[in-house]
């Protein structure tokens, strides 16, 4: 697993000093908060309705079993006891009071962890496909190239004050898992005719105000290019990208209003101005980072598991969790293992400070140490025999994590919403919850299949409600809350918007009309085996708006 | 932040627009506004809330002066000459690196109890909505 090296540390150690002192400055008002707003969120730490938030950073999603039980034993010390693992990859946590942050920082420090890149017009921490270096489908693991454009972005001067935030996303694999089309900028590792790496890159993606999903810009950027390659868009993007208006700002906007033809004329400009200088990419250093993400040795086992399905024929409970969250694994015998932070009505994402000391110690027992979060906010295992599900369900079950719902109605993705964010319009956290418990039961969850609920409080769209199956986007109707609903958004390679079926909801309307919505596709679908997804685009809104609002 | 100018606009925009309607359109929109504001009665009764600077704790001004994170101990303030010198001294706490993010708000009070009129504010109070947010560690 990747090691900060000696420059990353002294940064980090330097940083949390300097915002010790910033902070100790503020406390006792010899600065003002205009003057130490954006010194914090520089720093991770945003003012919510309740207290301030820390956000932590975790690149590409990757986590070692000590840096869980830092993150558990901060959520203990200086929080209320849990975690809320985010659509980011990222850890935020709820309720730390300014005076703790610098001890906070520092106690990350030391666990090689910190907050930087988590706020501001910077290029924010890279995500990847949560499933790298594991997946049986991937070219190759991603995470080598997110942390390269890490070390390039990390505090880059000419892309620190950018016109305004900038998310890359890196997957490994043809099934998109990381939403790179829904990133500024997304990029997909791949093999050339010689086996070599390259990249297809995407361009303007994004959710926020103005959903788009990202253009191809390139097939195929060979490895050695890459750099260059995404320094020339960050080079267009800062010459030609809208500063007048920050809801026109992002790189999405340039790509409309100029074209993708055009701005990849401008960017093939600019790369061959660089292509070949100090960016050019050495198959040295390539392969001095790939060391760290060298997968761990796997002893030879066989296909099946006779362990396995000795046990899951014994236990139904287990035979659904192995039937749901598992993901195949390059390697015959293992698998990635989704532990869901999905219970049934509960509050997506969160995590108590037990229960990441809990996956700390099953990842150390059975699964090297390491453990991913997913951008559906679920936490992951993924190198585990298939031999020993059965000890780590257990471990799970008791720990309660053992919720069997990975891709499931009940696995919703929602942001904090009004329970906690100061720019919420409505609620999401509550909708979860009861969503979660409507279509909770086993069998009700089999029969509808895979279907994405995703719902964010405001238009902002951290809950990702552009590209949920089902979206929900919390509006303020008269300083009521008010949900309106969007269909057949997806996150993966066949990208699409979800379009609003019609006229909202209130808070108490919104779950019987996600019912009526799930309950016409069960009605309407060719067989049980057209997901949701399917059923919508062959069918289009029609059927849905009658359903929900008669004829 | 003094103005709960959402409410102020939204409701002289929807006269506005009735008026025009009423008198076919032939009517000059600042004069509107600025009768209209005259006549909107101050949303009454108000407190003033903040966040902490060293926790971020929520927290109501008091009578005394003091920001308590009891809000059945705000002072309930009535009068707009009140209201001033609660905002000023309000703003003079956060020079002096007390509180940030002060805001007036509108309040109901009954039994006692004051609770806040937007959603916003009653969560600001009492606390997510969420189930449980002290999650008892369940297995
Ligand atoms: C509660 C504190 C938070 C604040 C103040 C906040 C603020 C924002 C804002 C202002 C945007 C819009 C940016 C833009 O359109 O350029 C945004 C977008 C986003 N945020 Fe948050 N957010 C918060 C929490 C979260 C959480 C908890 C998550 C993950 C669950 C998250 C994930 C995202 C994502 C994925 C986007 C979409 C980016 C895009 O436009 O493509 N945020 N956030
Ligand atoms: S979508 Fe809006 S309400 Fe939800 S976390 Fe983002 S900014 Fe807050």
């Amino acid at each position: 697993m990747y090691r900060y090296d000696e420059f990353d540390a002294t940064f980090v150690r330097q940083r949390v000093s300097q915002f010790a002192d910033q902070v100790e400055r503020r406390l006792k008002g010899e600065i003002t908060e205009d003057e130490f707003k954006p010194l914090r969120l520089m720093n991770g730490v945003y003012l919510q309705l309740h207290a301030y938030m820390l956000r932590v950073a975790i690149p590409y999603g990757t986590l070692s079993s000590t840096q869980m039980r830092r993150l558990a034993h901060i959520a203990r010390v200086y929080d209320k006891g849990y975690g809320h693992f985010t659509t980011r990859q990222n850890i935020q946590f709820n309720w730390p009071a300014l005076k703790d942050v610098p001890s906070i920082l520092s106690e990350l420090a030391e666990v090689e962890m910190h907050a930087i890149q988590t706020s501001g017009n910077c290029i924010r921490n890279v995500t990847a496909d949560h499933f790298a270096g594991a997946a049986f489908d991937e070219a190759d693991d991603p995470r080598p190239y997110a942390e390269i454009l890490r070390q390039w972005s990390s505090l880059h001067p000419e892309f620190s004050f950018l016109p305004r935030k900038f998310k890359i996303a890196v997957t490994g694999a043809g099934h998109d898992r990381a939403a790179i089309r829904l990133h500024d900028i997304g990029l997909e590792v791949k093999r050339g005719k010689d086996g070599g790496i390259g990249f297809a890159v995407y361009v303007g993606g994004g959710q926020g105000r103005t959903p788009m999903i990202a253009r191809e810009l390139a097939a195929f950027v060979p490895e050695a290019d890459i750099l260059a390659y995404v320094d020339a868009i960050l080079r267009v993007y800062n010459l030609f990208g809208r500063r007048d208006n920050k809801y026109k700002a992002r790189i999405k906007i340039l790509v409309h209003e100029t074209g993708i033809d055009e701005l990849r004329q401008l960017v093939e400009d600019e790369f061959r101005q660089i292509r070949g200088g100090v960016l050019g990419l050495p198959a040295e250093e390539v392969a001095r980072i790939r060391a760290y993400f060298e997968p761990p040795t796997l002893t030879t086992r066989s296909g099946t598991s006779a362990t396995l399905e000795a046990a899951r024929a014994e236990n139904p409970a287990l035979d659904r969790f192995a039937r749901q969250n598992l993901h195949r694994h390059k390697a015959q015998g293992h698998t990635s293992l989704t532990i869901s932070l999905k219970p049934i009505g509960g509050i997506p994402g969160d995590a108590s400070a037990e229960q990441m000391e809990a996956v700390a110690d099953i990842a150390e027992r059975w699964a090297f140490s390491e453990i991913r979060v997913s951008h559906e906010q679920n936490l992951i295992l993924p190198h585990l025999a298939l031999d020993d599900v059965p000890a780590v369900y257990e471990a799970l079950a008791a720990a309660g994590l053992a919720t069997a719902n990975a891709g499931a109605i009940t696995d919703i993705i929602a942001c904090p919403g009004l329970d906690y964010c100061a720019l919420a319009n409505a609620r999401s956290i509550p909708l979860a919850s009861q969503l979660s418990e409507r279509f909770g039961a086993p069998e009700r969850q089999d029969e509808i299949g895979p279907l994405s609920i995703k719902i964010s409080g405001c238009i902002n769209a951290c809950g990702h409600h552009h590209v949920g199956h089902i979206g929900i986007l919390g509006v303020d109707r008269k300083g009521e809350e008010f949900y309106q609903i969007s269909l057949g958004g997806n996150p993966d390679e066949s990208a699409s918007i979800g379009q609003i079926i019609g006229p909202g909801f209130s808070a108490e309307g919104v779950i019987d009309a996600v019912e009526t919505v799930v309950d016409a596709y069960i009605k309407l679908r060719a067989s049980p085996d057209e997901t949701f997804l399917a059923a919508y685009r062959r069918l289009g809104e029609a059927p849905f708006k009658e359903a929900l609002y008669g004829a | 932040m003094k103005w709960q100018w959402q409410d102020v606009f939204s409701a002289t925009a929807l006269l506005f627009e009735k008026l025009k309607q009423a008198l076919g359109g032939a009517i000059d929109y600042v004069s509107v506004r600025i009768a209209c504001l005259a006549d909107t009665p101050v949303p009454m009764p108000e407190i003033l809330t903040a966040n902490r600077l060293s926790d971020g704790d929520v927290v109501y001004r008091a009578a005394s002066g003091t920001w308590v994170a009891d809000i059945d101990a705000a002072e309930v303030i009535d009068d707009a000459e009140r209201r001033t010198a609660a905002e000023a001294a309000a703003l003079g706490d956060v020079s002096a690196s007390l509180v940030v993010e002060v805001a007036t708000i509108a309040v109901s009070v009954a039994d006692g109890h004051v609770v806040p009129k937007r959603l916003r504010e009653r969560i600001r109070a009492f606390g997510p909505t969420v189930k449980s947010d002290h999650r008892p560690v369940t297995a």
